[in-house]
C-alpha cells in the first residue's frame, strides 16, 4: 500500500548502463527506441493501466523491463500519468452476514478472478465486518464488535487495523458513539498514505461525531462533533469524495446529502432540490454522484457509482450495464447483479504479487501474538520499541484491554513498607522488569517524619493512604502519580473516633486506571465497643450510609483487609480473633469467630486469605516450623466454623534447619492477588505460593515494618487513559473533614502544592496526570 | 416398511456425521489431495462452515494458501486434536504432550512454523493459532528491542525523538 519514498533509481540506472555498454559491441546498429532506458519508460508509461495488458506483462518481458516497471519512481510517474484508477470490478456487502465478494468486471485477460481478492478473517470474526465502502485501491471494513477499522488493499494483501479513537469508548470498551459510516481516501504527499474519515452518532441522536486518521501520524486527529437534530439515517451506500469533501445521502424526512470536509473537518448538511424527491422511487434507487446530482434511470435501479470514472451500474430488465454519463456510452455487464449494495473497485493492478505474508506482517495475528507476552513489565515498552507498527499497536486502548483481560492477574511488582515518614517501595521482580523504588515515590518534600501516615493496603493498582494528623484518606496510583482524597463522613472527623481501616478495589477489578474505585473505611469509638464501616465510591464522589456492627472492647484490627468476591474481611486482634466481614454489595457488617486458641498457639502470627478454590475464607497461622491452614465452613448464615485443611511443615519446604537458637518464621504479609504469603525466617524472607507451593527467595531485608504487596499492569497507557481533570464534572460534595487551612504536600514529581478550603483558586493550570482532588476542592500545584 | 427403512437410513446418516466418520478431501494449491476424517477437518472453523453450509463436501476443498507440506503438519495437529476426544486426565496429558512436541519441532524451523501459523489463521483452527501465537510470543520474550529486530528482520524505523520519548515513559526499555 505504501509505496517506499527511497529513490533507488541511481543504482538500479547504474545496472542498466552495464546493459547498454554491454550491448553496444554487439549491436552497433543505430539503437531502437526500446534500447533506450529512458525512451521505455516514456513508453511503458504510456500502457492502459489495466491488469494484465499492463505493468504485470511488461515486467516479465525481460529482467530489464522488470527493473524499469518495478521501480517506485516509474510507478508514481504512472499513477500520475493515468490519474484515474481502473475499474476492476465491485465488492457486493450483505446486510448482515457481511462477507464482500468480488465481481470483475473486465473481460478477459484483465479480468481478476474474484477468489484473488477474498476476504478471510483471522479470529473467526469475519462476518462481523461491514463494509464501509472503497476508494483509490483500498477498502475500508469495520468490526461493530471489536471497535476496529480495517482498511485492506486487495492488491497487496495488506490490511491495517486501526481502532476507533478511544474517546468513543468508555473505560469498559464500551461504544459511547456509534459508528456508523466511515471513508477511507489515498493522500499523495511523498509517499501514499491515506486518511479514513468515520461519522460517528450518539444514542441520543443528537450530535454527530466525525473524527480523520490518517496514517502518516498514525493518530486520530480531533473528534468534531455537530449539533444533528433530525431523525433519520444514512444511506448504506458507498460515499463521494469530491475534492476535498466526501458525501453521504441522508435520508431523514426528505432526502438530504451530509457534506464532510477532509480539511475543515466541517460537516455540513445540503438539501437536493425538492423535485429529486419525486423521482425517487425508493431511497436505494438514488446515489450521490460527484457533480451530477441525484439522477435516476426509470425503471433501472442504480446499483452503484463509479466516481472517478462517472459512471453508473445499472440493473434492469435485460441485464446489468455500465454507463458512462459523460459520454453516455454504455457497456453490457455478463454478470447478473442482484439487487444489493456494490462497492465500486478501482486500483492500479501495478503491485508484484504479494510476497508470501509473514504473521508479523498481519496486524490481527501480531496482536494475537503480543498479547502471548507475559505481563511483565518490561515485555511491552521493550516491544513497543521494536518499530512504530508495533508500537501503534502496543499503544492502542483496545489491545491493552485485551491485554488485561487476557492476563487478569497484573504482575507483584514489589511491596510497599510502611516506613516512618512515607511509604517506600520495595521491587520483587528482577532485572529488566525491576522498578526503580523512585518510579514509585511518595515523597514529601520538606516532610520531617511527624506525619504520622498509614498505610491501609493495595489493591488493583491502588494504594490506600491515611494521615493520621491530617485525618485524610488517599486514594494513590503509583503508576500515573494520581492522588484523589477521599471524602469520608464528618463522623469519623470526631475527636472521640478513630479510624482503624480501609480497604479499596477497583469496581470491575481488572485495575484499569480509568475504572472508578471504592473504599470501605472503618472506624471505632473510642471506647472501641462499636465499629463504624461506609464506603466511598469514586463514581459518585459520595459515601453511602454508615453501617455499625458492635464489636468487643479490646478489638484492633490487624493490618490488612482481605477482598474475597463482593465481601471485605479484617482480622480483629484481640484474644478471640473475630473477624469483621463486611458485605460491599448489601452493605451488611457482621463478626465471625476464628477458631479457638488461635491466638495463644501461633507466635508466627496468623493472616486471613482467600481460600485457594476461589470460595470462602481460610486462616493461615505459623506455630513453631508450621503454617496451619484453616478452612472456613460455610453455611447460609455465612462462616460457621473451621476445619484445619492443611499444615505445611516450613523448615521442610524451605531446607532450613531447627534448633533452640532459631525462631518460628513470621508471617509478613499476603498477596491475594498471586495466592502468596511472604514470609521471614532466620535464614531468609521467602514468598511461597500456597497453591503451587513453590517459593522464592527474596533478597531484600524486610524487617520491623508492615508490607503491602503491589500488583499491576505496567503500561504506559497509564498517563494517557486517566479522565482529564475536568472540575466541572465532578459532583459537588461538601468537604466535612476537618481539613487545616492551608496544607503542603508533595507530589511524587516534587512540586510544592497548596491546598486551601476557602474555596478553589485557579492560579495555574495542572498537569493533568497530577491531579488532586479533595472534596469538591481543587489541590493547584504552585510552581515555587 | 419403506417409510421405516428411509427412516433407519437417516439415522444412520445422522450416525455417521456425528461421529465424525465421513471423509473429506482437501488440496493443497499444488493439487495434492489430503483425505481426512469430518472431525479432524471440523478442527478449522473455515471448513466446518462450509460443511455445515451443506458446501461442496463431495468435491472435496480446494486450499489454495496451504501448501502441502503445511497441510500435512496442519492436518496432524488437526487429526490428534479432531480424532480424539480426551476424557480421562492421562488422555489429556498425553494430548498437551502432543502439542508441546508439536510446537517443539515447529520452533527449531522459524519459517516452517510462520506458515503453520498463517494457514492456521486462514483454516481458523483457533488451538493451533495458540499454539503457534504463544511460540512466536515465546520467542519475543526477554529480547531487547534490538534483538527483537534482528529475531524478525524488521527494519528500524524509529525516529530518535520516537525514542527517546518511549525510554523517557518507560524507565526499563
Amino acid at each position: 500500500m505504501k509505496i517506499d519514498p527511497t529513490d533507488r533509481k541511481p543504482q538500479k540506472m547504474s545496472e542498466a548502463e552495464m546493459t547498454r555498454r554491454r550491448r553496444r559491441p554487439t549491436s552497433p546498429a543505430p539503437a531502437q527506441p526500446l534500447e533506450d532506458d529512458d525512451l521505455l519508460s516514456e513508453i511503458l508509461l504510456r500502457l492502459p493501466p489495466l491488469p494484465s495488458s499492463s505493468l504485470p506483462r511488461a515486467s516479465v518481458v525481460c529482467s530489464r523491463w522488470r527493473l524499469i516497471v518495478s521501480d517506485p519512481g516509474f510507478l508514481r510517474r504512472f499513477q500520475s500519468r493515468h490519474r484515474k484508477h481502473p475499474l476492476l470490478g465491485f465488492f457486493k456487502a450483505g446486510f448482515r452476514r457481511v462477507d464482500p465478494t468480488f465481481i470483475p468486471t473486465l473481460d478477459p485477460p484483465d479480468r481478476i478472478p474474484a477468489a484473488r481478492f477474498s476476504w478471510r478473517l483471522p479470529g473467526g470474526d469475519d462476518d462481523r465486518y461491514s463494509m464501509f465502502g472503497c476508494r483509490h485501491g483500498l477498502v475500508l471494513l469495520f468490526n461493530w464488535v471489536l471497535h476496529r477499522l480495517m482498511v485492506w488493499d486487495p492488491v497487496t494483501g495488506d490490511r491495517r487495523a486501526v481502532d476507533i479513537p478511544g474517546s468513543f469508548l468508555d473505560g469498559h470498551g464500551r461504544s459511547l458513539v456509534v459508528v456508523f459510516r466511515g471513508a477511507v481516501r489515498c493522500v499523495v504527499d511523498g509517499g501514499c498514505h491515506f486518511e479514513v474519515a468515520i461519522l460517528g452518532n450518539h444514542p441520543l441522536q443528537t450530535r454527530l461525531f466525525t473524527c480523520v486518521y490518517s496514517s502518516k501520524t498514525g493518530d486520530w486527529g480531533n473528534v468534531i462533533s455537530t449539533e444533528f437534530y433530525s431523525a433519520g439515517y444514512i444511506c448504506h451506500h458507498s460515499s463521494a469524495l469530491v475534492g476535498n469533501s466526501v458525501y453521504w445521502l441522508f435520508q431523514g424526512d426528505g432526502i438530504s446529502i451530509l457534506q464532510f470536509d477532509f480539511d475543515t473537518q466541517g460537516l455540513a448538511r445540503i438539501d437536493v432540490p425538492p423535485d429529486v424527491h419525486a423521482h425517487v422511487v425508493t431511497y436505494y434507487q438514488i446515489r450521490i454522484m460527484p457533480a451530477q446530482d441525484g439522477r435516476r434511470g426509470a425503471a433501472p435501479t442504480i446499483l452503484g457509482f463509479v466516481e472517478e470514472h462517472n459512471e453508473v451500474l445499472l440493473c434492469t430488465d435485460i441485464g446489468a450495464f455500465m454507463v458512462n454519463l459523460h459520454s453516455m456510452q454504455f457497456k453490457k455487464l455478463s454478470q447478473t447483479m442482484e439487487p444489493g449494495f456494490y462497492h465500486p473497485f478501482t486500483s492500479f493492478y501495478t503491485k508484484p504479487a504479494p510476497a508470501p505474508p509473514q504473521p508479523l506482517d498481519n496486524d490481527d495475528l501480531l496482536s494475537e501474538i503480543l498479547l502471548r507476552l507475559p505481563p511483565q513489565p518490561s515485555s511491552l515498552p521493550r516491544a513497543s520499541l521494536v518499530c512504530t507498527r508495533w508500537r501503534r499497536l502496543l499503544s492502542s486502548a483496545a489491545f491493552l484491554r485485551r491485554f488485561r483481560t487476557r492476563h487478569r492477574r497484573p504482575p507483584l511488582l514489589g511491596l510497599f513498607k510502611e516506613d516512618s515518614v512515607y511509604p517506600i517501595f520495595i521491587p520483587t521482580l528482577d532485572s529488566p522488569d525491576r522498578i526503580p523504588p523512585a518510579r514509585f515515590s511518595w515523597r514529601v518534600p520538606g516532610g520531617s517524619g511527624e506525619d504520622y501516615h498509614q498505610l491501609f493496603g493495595c489493591r488493583h493498582g491502588r494504594v490506600l493512604h491515611y494521615s493520621r494528623r491530617r485525618r485524610l484518606l488517599m486514594v494513590w496510583d503509583p503508576l500515573t502519580g494520581d492522588r484523589r482524597a477521599v471524602d469520608i463522613p464528618a463522623l469519623f472527623h470526631r475527636w472521640d473516633m478513630v479510624v482503624y481501616h480501609g480497604s479499596v478495589r477497583c469496581v470491575d477489578g481488572d485495575g484499569c486506571y480509568s475504572n472508578p474505585f471504592e473504599v470501605a473505611v472503618v472506624g471505632t469509638d473510642t471506647s472501641g465497643t462499636v465499629a463504624f464501616i461506609c464506603v466511598y465510591s469514586s463514581k459518585t464522589g459520595n459515601c453511602g450510609d454508615v453501617i455499625s456492627s458492635p464489636i468487643s472492647p479490646g478489638d484492633y484490627m490487624s493490618f490488612s483487609s482481605i477482598l474475597d468476591g463482593d465481601f471485605l474481611y479484617w482480622l480483629l486482634g484481640n484474644h478471640g480473633c473475630p473477624i469483621l466481614q463486611f458485605n460491599l454489595v448489601k452493605q451488611t457488617a457482621t463478626l465471625v469467630n476464628a477458631p479457638p486458641d488461635l491466638r495463644t498457639n501461633s507466635y508466627g502470627g496468623f493472616h486471613i486469605a482467600p481460600a485457594e478454590d476461589g470460595g470462602g475464607l481460610v486462616i493461615l497461622a505459623v506455630t513453631h516450623f508450621s503454617l496451619n491452614v484453616w478452612k472456613g465452613k460455610t453455611n447460609r448464615d455465612g462462616i460457621a466454623g473451621w476445619v484445619l485443611e492443611k499444615t505445611i511443615e516450613l523448615h521442610r519446604l524451605l531446607s532450613f534447619g531447627t534448633g533452640p537458637e532459631t525462631w518460628a518464621p513470621v508471617i509478613l504479609c499476603f498477596a491475594e492477588e498471586h495466592d502468596a504469603v511472604f514470609l521471614s525466617t532466620h535464614v531468609g524472607f521467602f514468598m511461597v505460593n500456597m497453591q503451587s507451593m513453590q517459593f522464592k527467595n527474596i533478597p531484600q531485608i524486610l524487617k520491623g515494618s508492615l508490607y503491602y504487596p503491589f500488583s499491576s499492569f505496567y503500561t504506559k497507557e497509564a498517563a494517557e487513559l486517566l479522565p482529564p481533570c475536568d472540575m466541572s464534572k465532578k459532583p459537588k460534595v461538601p468537604f466535612a473533614g476537618a481539613l487545616p487551612d492551608i496544607e503542603e504536600y508533595g507530589s511524587n514529581i516534587g512540586e510544592k502544592l497548596v491546598a486551601t478550603n476557602s474555596g478553589p483558586r485557579h492560579k495555574k493550570k495542572i498537569n493533568p496526570k497530577q491531579t488532586f482532588y479533595v472534596g469538591s476542592l481543587q489541590v493547584e500545584i504552585d510552581p515555587n | 416398511m419403506a417409510s421405516g427403512s428411509g427412516a433407519a437410513a437417516a439415522a444412520a446418516d445422522a450416525e455417521e456425521k456425528e461421529s465424525g466418520s465421513r471423509m473429506i478431501t482437501l488440496t493443497s494449491n499444488e493439487g495434492k489431495a489430503f483425505v481426512v476424517t469430518e472431525a479432524s477437518a471440523r478442527q478449522s472453523a473455515t471448513i466446518r462452515s462450509m460443511v455445515d453450509d451443506g458446501g461442496c463436501v463431495d468435491k472435496g476443498f480446494p486450499l489454495p494458501n496451504v501448501d502441502s507440506k503445511t497441510l500435512a503438519r496442519v492436518i496432524q495437529y488437526s487429526d490428534e486434536h479432531g480424532n480424539k476426544e480426551p476424557h480421562t486426565v492421562d488422555e489429556r496429558a498425553a494430548l498437551a504432550k502432543f502439542d508441546r512436541d508439536f510446537i517443539a519441532e515447529l520452533d527449531a524451523d522459524k519459517a516452517f512454523l510462520y506458515d503453520v501459523t498463517m494457514a492456521a489463521n486462514y483454516l481458523h483452527i483457533q488451538g493451533l493459532l495458540a499454539l503457534t501465537t504463544q511460540c512466536v510470543a515465546d520467542t519475543i520474550k526477554g529480547k531487547t528491542p534490538e534483538e527483537i529486530r534482528t529475531a524478525f528482520g524488521i527494519e528500524y524505523d524509529l525516529t530518535a525523538q520516537d525514542e527517546k520519548e518511549i525510554k523517557e515513559e518507560d524507565t526499563h526499555a
